[in-house]
C-alpha cells in the first residue's frame, strides 16, 4: 500500500469521525488535514462531504477541489483484479486491518467466489450512477437508514427468500439491526453492525463534588449540569451537560415517549405536548450555557485524542456513542470515565432504559446475474454472521455485532469495560423510522430544528409546528414517488 | 431586391469544389474532439435539464412528466428557496462591488514603480491560485472566534470579535470578507489593463496642468471601464454561483444562514436525489443571471468608454 493510500484513508477516517461529531473540527483535526493537504488535495476534499449539509450528514458529494481530481478514487484494499465479485464500501482506519484479513481469508476458501473488496467515496452517488448505468457492484455495504430509498426503487434485491430457504433465524440480530432492513415485510439486507448510545459522564468530577450516581431524570440533569458549568466572563470553560452535542440529537423525543412518526411512517408526529417538553427543556440547557454561539466558540477550543474534552472535563455529561469507548480505550483509559442510561422525565422512568441504533447492512444490487447472486449471498452470510470476520472488526475496530450472541462473546467484552453496558443497552434500542426520504427528513429537517429555537429564530410552538409540516410535505412526496413503482 | 442579393451572393461564395469540401472535412475532424466533447458533455445535458426540470427523476426511476410542478414547489411552497435567493442576494450585492474596488486599488498600487515589484505582484496574486478547498479550510481557522488571527487582530484594537462563521448575523460578512482574499484574480486583468494605457495621455495631461486626481479620474477610469466591466459582469455571474466555501465551511448554516442558492441546487441533485426539482432550480437561477446581466448592459454599457470601434467594442 503506498503512503499515499495510507494518508487517504487516515482522511477518511477523520471524516467518518466528523460526520459522527456533527463536524465539529478540532484544532488537531486540522493540524493533521494540514498536513495532509501537501500530499492529497483530493482527502481535503472529502473532508467537504462530512461537512455537508448541516453537520453530521451521512451523504456526500464530489467537492470541486480546483484540483486536478475531483474525489477520491476508490481504493482496493483485498482481492485480484479478475475477482468473481466487487464489494463497494469497505473501510479504512481501524477498520482497515480486520476487513482485509477476512476477506483475504475467504479468498483463500473461496477460489471460485474471490471478492475484491474497494473503499468507495461518494458511495451513495456512485452507487446510484452504477444502477442507473447498469453497471453496479456485486455487494455493497450500506447504512441501513437509506435502504428504503434503495429498495424502493428497486436497486437492491429482496432478500427475504434466500433468508427462508437458508433457513437463518432472523431473531439472532437485535432487533432494532434486523428490522432496519425490513420493509413491507421483507428484507433488503443482512446487518453488519450496529452502535447505540450512552450517557457518558466524568466521574472524576462528579465524585470530586461528592456526586454519587449520574443523573437518572432529565430534571436532575439539568439542575446539575447548570452547577457544574463553569464561565469565565461571557465565555464557556466547562459544559456540565451538553444536552444537544454528542450523537444522541433525535433521542429526546424517545427519552419522553414520543414517537417521531405515525401512521405506517406516512405522516410527522413531533408538533405535540411531548415535542414542546423536550424542546423547551433543551432550551433551558441551551440558555444557561450562555446560546449556540458560546457553545459554538467553546467547542472549536477542544483538542483531540488524549486531551479530547470528556477526558479533560470540558465537558462534564454528555449523551454520546458506544464508539467513544474505543477513544477512552486509546487514549484516556487513566480517566475516571462512567457510562448511564439516557436521563428520562420523572414519569417514564420506570419504562425502561432507552436508546437508539444505526449501522450498516451488506446488500446485494440489483442487475447482477444469477451466478453471481448466489456468490455474493454466500460472502454476506459469511461476513455478516460468520464469528471471525465480525468479531474481527469488533475487538480490532470496536464496531459492535448486530448478532446479539456475537455481541455477548467473551472476546468483545473483555475488550473494553464498556462494551457490556452498551450491549445490556441494545434490547432496548430505537432506530430512525424507515422512510424513503431518510436523509432529508432526519438530516436537514429534525436534525437541526432545535437550533431555530436556539437561536431565537422561532418559538418553541413555531419550530415544532414548522418542521412537522414541512416533514409531512416531504414525506407525502417521498412515499408518493417510491409508491408509483 | 431578393433577386440582386441572391446574384451578390452568389459572386461572393466560393465554388463548392472536392479539393474545398475535402478541406472542410479535415478541419472539422481537426476539432472535432471539442465538437463532440461540447455536445455530449454540454450541450445535450444542458438541453435534457430542461426536459428533466418538468419530471421527477430520482436517476433509478425514469423520470416521471410532471409539468410544472418543480417550478410551482420552487415557487410557492418552497419557503428554503427565498432563504437561499436572499442569502445569495445578500452575497453578491456586498463582495462583488468590495471586490471591484479592492482589486482596482490593490493593481493601482502595484502599478507604481516600488522595489520588488514582481515579488509583491505575486504575493497579492496567490490566494487567486489556491484552490478553494484549501483557503476554505485554512480561513475556517483565521475566521475561528477564540483564537483565529482575525479575532485576535480585532482584540489587539480592544474589539471584541463576532463568533463569525458561528453566528447567523455573522456568517455571511465573514464569506465576504474571505471573497476579498482572492481580489488578486481581478487584480491581474486590471495591471494589464493599467499597462496598456498609453502613457502620452498623461503626458499630454501633465502639459494641459492636470494633477494626479485629473489624470485619475480623466483618464485611468475611463480607459478602464472596460475592464472594470468586464469584472462586474464576471463577479456577478461567479458570485451568483459561489458553493464552495459554504459547503467547506458552514454547510450552510448556522440555521441555513449561508445556504446559498447553488448549494442547496446541489443538495436536492445529490442529497435528495431530486434531479428534477435541482434542473428547475438551476434554470431559475439562469434566468436571474441572464436578466440581472441584462440589466447590467443597460444600466452600465453606456458609461463605458470603448476607445477603438463601436460603443459596444
Amino acid at each position: 500500500m503506498s503512503h499515499e493510500t495510507d494518508k487517504q484513508n487516515e482522511i477518511y477516517e477523520l471524516v467518518r469521525e466528523m460526520r459522527r461529531e456533527g463536524c465539529r473540527m478540532t484544532r488537531r483535526d486540522v493540524l493533521r488535514l494540514g498536513a495532509f493537504a501537501g500530499i492529497s488535495l483530493a482527502g481535503i476534499a472529502s473532508l467537504v462531504e462530512a461537512c455537508a449539509p448541516a453537520g453530521g450528514n451521512q451523504s456526500s458529494g464530489v467537492g470541486s477541489s480546483g484540483g486536478k481530481k475531483s474525489g477520491p478514487q476508490p481504493t482496493k484494499i483485498a482481492g485480484g483484479e479478475n475477482a468473481l465479485l466487487t464489494y463497494w464500501g469497505a473501510w479504512g482506519g481501524t477498520a482497515l486491518q480486520p476487513e482485509k484479513q477476512s476477506i483475504e481469508k475467504w479468498n483463500k476458501d473461496h477460489p471460485d467466489m474471490q471478492v475484491k473488496a474497494l473503499q468507495i467515496a461518494d458511495i451513495d452517488q456512485k452507487f446510484l450512477v452504477a444502477v442507473a448505468g447498469r453497471r453496479p457492484p456485486d455487494i455493497i455495504k450500506l447504512d441501513r437508514f437509506m435502504l428504503p430509498g434503495y429498495a424502493l426503487s428497486g436497486a437492491i434485491k429482496d432478500l427475504t427468500d434466500r433468508i427462508n430457504a437458508d433457513k437463518i433465524d432472523v431473531k439472532q440480530w437485535f432487533s432494532a439491526c434486523m428490522n432496519e432492513t425490513k420493509l413491507n415485510g421483507k428484507y433488503y439486507g443482512l446487518p453488519w453492525n450496529t452502535d447505540d448510545r450512552g450517557l457518558w459522564y466524568n466521574n472524576e468530577i462528579l465524585s470530586k463534588a461528592g456526586v454519587k450516581e449520574p443523573p437518572k431524570t432529565t430534571d436532575e440533569i439539568l439542575r446539575m449540569g447548570k452547577e457544574f458549568t463553569q464561565k469565565k466572563g461571557k465565555r464557556l470553560t466547562r459544559i456540565g451537560f451538553d444536552g444537544y452535542g454528542g450523537n444522541w440529537q433525535i433521542g429526546w423525543h424517545w427519552a419522553w415517549g414520543g414517537e417521531w412518526l405515525k401512521d405506517n411512517n406516512r405522516k410527522a408526529n413531533w408538533n405535540n405536548e411531548i415535542g414542546e417538553s423536550w424542546l423547551s427543556w433543551l432550551q433551558e440547557n441551551r440558555k444557561y450555557l450562555g446560546g449556540p454561539s458560546t457553545i459554538d466558540a467553546f467547542g472549536k477550543t477542544f483538542q483531540g485524542e488524549s486531551q479530547g474534552p470528556y477526558w479533560t472535563g470540558q465537558i462534564v455529561m454528555v449523551m454520546d456513542g458506544s464508539w467513544v469507548a474505543g477513544d477512552w480505550k486509546k487514549y484516556a483509559q487513566k480517566v475516571d470515565m462512567g457510562v448511564a442510561d439516557a436521563p428520562r422525565p420523572q414519569d417514564m422512568v420506570d419504562k425502561g432504559p432507552i436508546t437508539w441504533s444505526g449501522g450498516f447492512a451488506f446488500c446485494i444490487p440489483e442487475g447482477i446475474d444469477d451466478k453471481k447472486a448466489d456468490a455474493a449471498w454466500e460472502f454476506i452470510k459469511y461476513y455478516c454472521m460468520d464469528a471471525d470476520p465480525v468479531l474481527a472488526m469488533a475487538t480490532q475496530a470496536g464496531n459492535m455485532p448486530a448478532i446479539e450472541k456475537l455481541a455477548r462473546d467473551d472476546r468483545y467484552l473483555s475488550a473494553n469495560k464498556f462494551n457490556k453496558k452498551f450491549v445490556d443497552l441494545m434490547p432496548h434500542s430505537r432506530f430512525r423510522d424507515l422512510t424513503p426520504v431518510g436523509n432529508e427528513l432526519w438530516f436537514d429537517i429534525i436534525w437541526p430544528m432545535p437550533n431555530d429555537v436556539f437561536y431565537g429564530k422561532k418559538t418553541v410552538k413555531q419550530a415544532l409546528a414548522d418542521s412537522e409540516a414541512k416533514a409531512n410535505k416531504v414525506l407525502d412526496r417521498g412515499w408518493k414517488e417510491a409508491e408509483r413503482g | 431586391m431578393a433577386a440582386m442579393s441572391a446574384d451578390a451572393a452568389r459572386k461572393r461564395r466560393p465554388r463548392i469544389t472536392r479539393r474545398r469540401v475535402m478541406e472542410n472535412v479535415t478541419g472539422y475532424l481537426f476539432i472535432s474532439p471539442w465538437i463532440v466533447g461540447f455536445l455530449v458533455f454540454t450541450a445535450y445535458p444542458m438541453l435534457i435539464s430542461i426536459y428533466y426540470s418538468l419530471t421527477s427523476y430520482n436517476v433509478l426511476r425514469p423520470p416521471e412528466w410532471i409539468g410544472l410542478e418543480n417550478y410551482h414547489e420552487l415557487f410557492f411552497e418552497d419557503d428554503r428557496f427565498l432563504t437561499t435567493l436572499f442569502n445569495t442576494a445578500y452575497y453578491v450585492a456586498f463582495s462583488v462591488p468590495l471586490g471591484l474596488v479592492l482589486g482596482f486599488l490593490v493593481a493601482l498600487l502595484l502599478n507604481q514603480k516600488i522595489p520588488f515589484m514582481p515579488f509583491w505582484r505575486t504575493v497579492y496574486y496567490l490566494p487567486a491560485v489556491t484552490p478553494i478547498i484549501a483557503s476554505s479550510v485554512l480561513w475556517i481557522w483565521v475566521l475561528e472566534p477564540n483564537f483565529g488571527l482575525l479575532n485576535r487582530a480585532l482584540a489587539l484594537v480592544g474589539i471584541d470579535g463576532p463568533g463569525w462563521l458561528t453566528s447567523p448575523a455573522w456568517s455571511k460578512p465573514a464569506l465576504i470578507i474571505m471573497s476579498l482574499w482572492g481580489v488578486g484574480g481581478g487584480m491581474i486583468i486590471y495591471l494589464a489593463g493599467l499597462q496598456g494605457i498609453p502613457q502620452q495621455l498623461y503626458e499630454a495631461a501633465a502639459v494641459d496642468g492636470a494633477n494626479s486626481w485629473h489624470k485619475f479620474w480623466h483618464i485611468t477610469i475611463p480607459m478602464m471601464s472596460p475592464v472594470l466591466f468586464f469584472n462586474l459582469i464576471i463577479g456577478i455571474i461567479a458570485s451568483f454561483q459561489t458553493f464552495t466555501q459554504a459547503y467547506v465551511m458552514t454547510g450552510g448554516g448556522p440555521v441555513d444562514s449561508t445556504m446559498f442558492y447553488v448549494l442547496y441546487l446541489w443538495l436536492n441533485a445529490f442529497d435528495y436525489f431530486r434531479m428534477g426539482y435541482a434542473s428547475a432550480m438551476a434554470w431559475v437561477l439562469f434566468i436571474i443571471i441572464l436578466v440581472i446581466t441584462l440589466l447590467t448592459f443597460r444600466v452600465i454599457a453606456p458609461r463605458v468608454y470603448y476607445e477603438f470601434g463601436s460603443e459596444r467594442g
